[in-house]
């Protein structure tokens, strides 16, 4: 076990640059997740990590040790892939063998035939196969031991890839879009398993994802990338409560955040829509962007407040728990989302003329280069 | 007239079976009847004569040769056609530049007609003239005899060596020398066939998926060799079985050398089978026994085709 760091990576394919110099700092037995939509550069960064992909630029340090001349296979991490990449020829049982044979055992003992003739081959294939079968029980697949991977479905090949990475003990797992192949109410199970599985593991986790539920609901700390940089690093509670950049804000969040076209006025108070927020800034001035979450926008009328915006519903989207109204403020044609309970949905009828109203704790600024202004009460 | 929908499907398939029945089956049959006669063509008529053709094959001197030239001639070219083929592909798709270069070149021998060919090795071959005994010749009492007489390796007298002995006697007469015919034609064989054996196993390696090599890296494959066992070659497994097939069928069919140079000889030495239908059948008119050897040739050819499909064939195909 060992912390990483990386610092100042960087990686052009050709001409086109991937990864933009990007540091980390992951710690110890941390479950980070690398977070970003398609074509951001994380399984590159993942990649390079294990030690699969060069890198043009910068450095990755295991336990203060730098890797950039050490192979993939002399870094003692573990990877499961979006395919999971299992040897489609061998057993399940020959699957999870291979890692520990590939360790454990000299050239000449794993060689065909010749092997058998080394007595120390027998006791080393017991101990492996002990091993197999205790991982095997821990992932709850020792009945397909026998298996072959074609004759498995998609979840039972996800735990054999994930068992062959576990049964090396290795410094790291990382993991590229591992649920990303597995149906919706598998890929939820599987979410909490693999977080339960870290916490009695206790080894660090490096987990590539597009899926921005999958980031905030399992990991220690997250790392948001895109375009080949990461814009904020930290923990899921911080991301979301407070993000640094406009795209970060956007990224995180399901429905996503709403911006509305606002403004910083000569005395520094904020409006939107022509309404002020109560909240100011006596530095920045000019047009910028107001963000507010869906849950964060109050469904009215609210009171006798005069300070609301008028909202027209033109959609209902009905989740059991909570409703979903789509909708334009002020007749423009931006299409903003706010959270409903069930009975205050019910009394809202499509095409009904409402007001809404931000939460002003919980309204976040952006200026038109993305970088988020801070805002005071007042 | 309507015609029932319950027997549309056998107009359907009506024009391709007879067609395979004309063309493939008939013939066959035809032959395998001709192999109980001792028909000639031009004759009137014929008689029959039960099963001495087979008997004449499996007792007499001549055919226990052919079989033994045919099977020679397969274990030679089979394994060492696809082994080079084999490491040519597994060469040229780790170089980064000229690979499509080697590519050409190795496939020029397939592109050939293998009669042409067969005569310039002929000549390339010739006992005095020839490229090879020449060049042979040439080294002689200079480097290349001390290097190649391997008289530097301890323990080894150079002098008892294949190069001194030739050098003192003379080169081997290559066709010739009916301890070397069988060896030389099967090295043209050979020439000809990894060629097309590199070009299966090149398409059959842009099919393997990189992330295996990848998890075999990662699981600590950092030897060559261990990610060719671990991967290359399981994932090669169908490519090889077709391979081993077609280059054994071909290797069976072998003629045009046979023909061209040899003519079955040296004392029987390349009597392969197909060279031998040809001489029965064709030249000395002797329908009755070419027809016999053409039905073992089959049988040959069949079982091979039987073993590919349900033994082989099952444990190679994963999915
Ligand atoms: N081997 C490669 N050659 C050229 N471009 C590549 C290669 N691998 C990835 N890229 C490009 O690099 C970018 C980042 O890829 P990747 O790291 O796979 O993104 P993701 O965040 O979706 O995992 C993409 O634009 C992709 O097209
Ligand atoms: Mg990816």
């Amino acid at each position: 076990m060992a912390d990483i760091k990386l610092s100042d990576i960087q990686k052009s394919y050709g001409d086109i640059p991937v990864l933009k110099g990007v540091d980390l700092q992951i710690a110890d037995g941390e479950f980070l997740t690398l977070v970003g939509p398609s074509g951001c550069g994380k399984s590159t960064l993942l990649r390079i990590i294990a030690g699969l992909e060069a890198l043009d630029q910068g450095e990755v340090l295991i336990g203060g040790r730098s890797m950039n001349d050490v192979r993939a296979s002399q870094r003692d991490l573990a990877m499961v892939f979006q395919s999971y990449a299992l040897y489609p020829h061998l057993s399940v049982q020959q699957n999870m063998e291979t890692p520990l044979r590939l360790r454990d055992m000299s050239f000449w003992e794993r060689f065909p035939v010749l092997g058998h003739l080394f007595p120390s081959r027998r006791l080393k294939t017991v101990s492996i196969q002990e091993i197999v079968n205790e991982t095997a029980t821990t992932l709850k697949i020792d009945h397909l031991l026998e298996r072959k991977p074609g004759q498995l479905s998609g979840g039972q090949r996800q735990r054999v890839a994930l068992g062959r990475a576990m049964v090396r003990k290795p410094v790291a797992f990382l993991m590229d879009e591992p649920l990303s192949n597995l149906d919706a109410a598998l890929r939820v199970h599987m979410r909490a398993e693999l977080a339960e599985l870290h916490r009695s593991l206790k080894t660090t986790f490096i987990y590539v994802t597009h899926d921005q539920a999958e980031a905030l609901t399992m990991s220690d700390r997250m790392a948001v990338m895109m375009e080949g940089n990461v814009l904020q690093f930290g923990t899921p509670d911080d991301i979301y409560k407070d993000p640094r950049d406009k795209r970060v804000a956007a990224f995180v969040g399901s429905p996503k955040m709403n911006f509305l076209p606002g403004e910083i006025d000569v005395q520094g108070r904020v409006s939107a829509y022509g309404i002020p927020i109560h909240k100011s800034n006596h530095t920045e001035k000019g047009p910028i962007e107001i963000g507010v979450r869906p849950e964060h926008l109050e469904v009215g009328p609210v009171g006798r407040n005069a300070n609301q915006w008028p909202f027209t519903v033109t959609h209902k989207e009905n989740l059991g728990s909570d409703f979903f109204l789509h909708g334009h403020i002020n007749g423009s044609d931006q299409r903003i989302v706010a959270r409903a309970t069930p009975e205050k949905a019910q009394q809202i009828s499509i095409g009904a003329e409402i007001k809404v109203q931000a939460n002003p704790a919980m309204t976040m600024a952006f200026a038109a280069d993305n970088r988020r202004i801070e805002l005071v009460e007042g | 007239m309507a015609v029932s929908s319950k027997n549309t499907g056998f107009w359907f398939v009506a024009p391709a079976v007879s067609l395979m029945f004309l063309l493939l089956i008939a013939p066959v049959l035809v032959a395998a009847f001709l192999s109980f006669t001792d028909y000639s063509l031009g004759n009137q008529g014929f008689s029959w004569v039960g099963l001495e053709n087979y008997i004449k094959m499996f007792s007499r001197s001549t055919y226990s040769k052919m079989i033994s030239a045919s099977v020679t001639y397969v274990l030679l070219v089979v394994p060492l056609s696809i082994g080079l083929g084999l490491g040519a592909a597994l060469l040229i798709n780790s170089v980064r530049h000229f690979g499509d270069f080697y590519k050409t070149i190795y496939f020029l021998p397939v592109m050939a007609a293998l009669l042409a060919m067969a005569i310039v090795w002929e000549f390339t071959l010739h006992p005095t003239i020839g490229l090879v005994n020449e060049t042979l010749a040439d080294g002689c009492g200079a480097w290349t005899e001390t290097v190649f007489s391997f008289g530097w390796i301890p323990g080894i007298d150079g002098g008892q060596s294949w190069y001194s002995k030739g050098c003192q006697d003379s080169f081997p007469l290559w066709f010739g020398d009916k301890s070397y015919s069988m060896g030389t034609v099967a090295f043209i064989g050979i020439w000809q066939a990894f060629g097309f054996n590199m070009v299966l196993y090149l398409a059959g390696l842009t099919s393997v998926p990189r992330e295996l090599y990848q998890a075999a890296e990662m699981d600590g494959a950092y030897r060559a060799w261990d990610r060719f066992r671990l991967v290359t070659w399981p994932m090669l497994g169908p490519t090889t079985v077709f391979v081993v097939t077609i280059t054994t069928i071909r290797s069976f069919q072998v003629f045009d050398t046979v023909e061209a140079i040899t003519h079955g000889g040296p004392s029987k030495s390349t009597y392969v089978m197909m060279y031998a239908i040809y001489e029965k059948g064709i030249q000395q008119n002797l329908m009755g026994i070419g027809s016999a050897i053409t039905l073992v040739f089959l049988v040959f050819v069949l079982l091979l085709t039987l073993v590919q499909r349900y033994f082989v064939e099952r444990k190679v195909h994963y999915a």
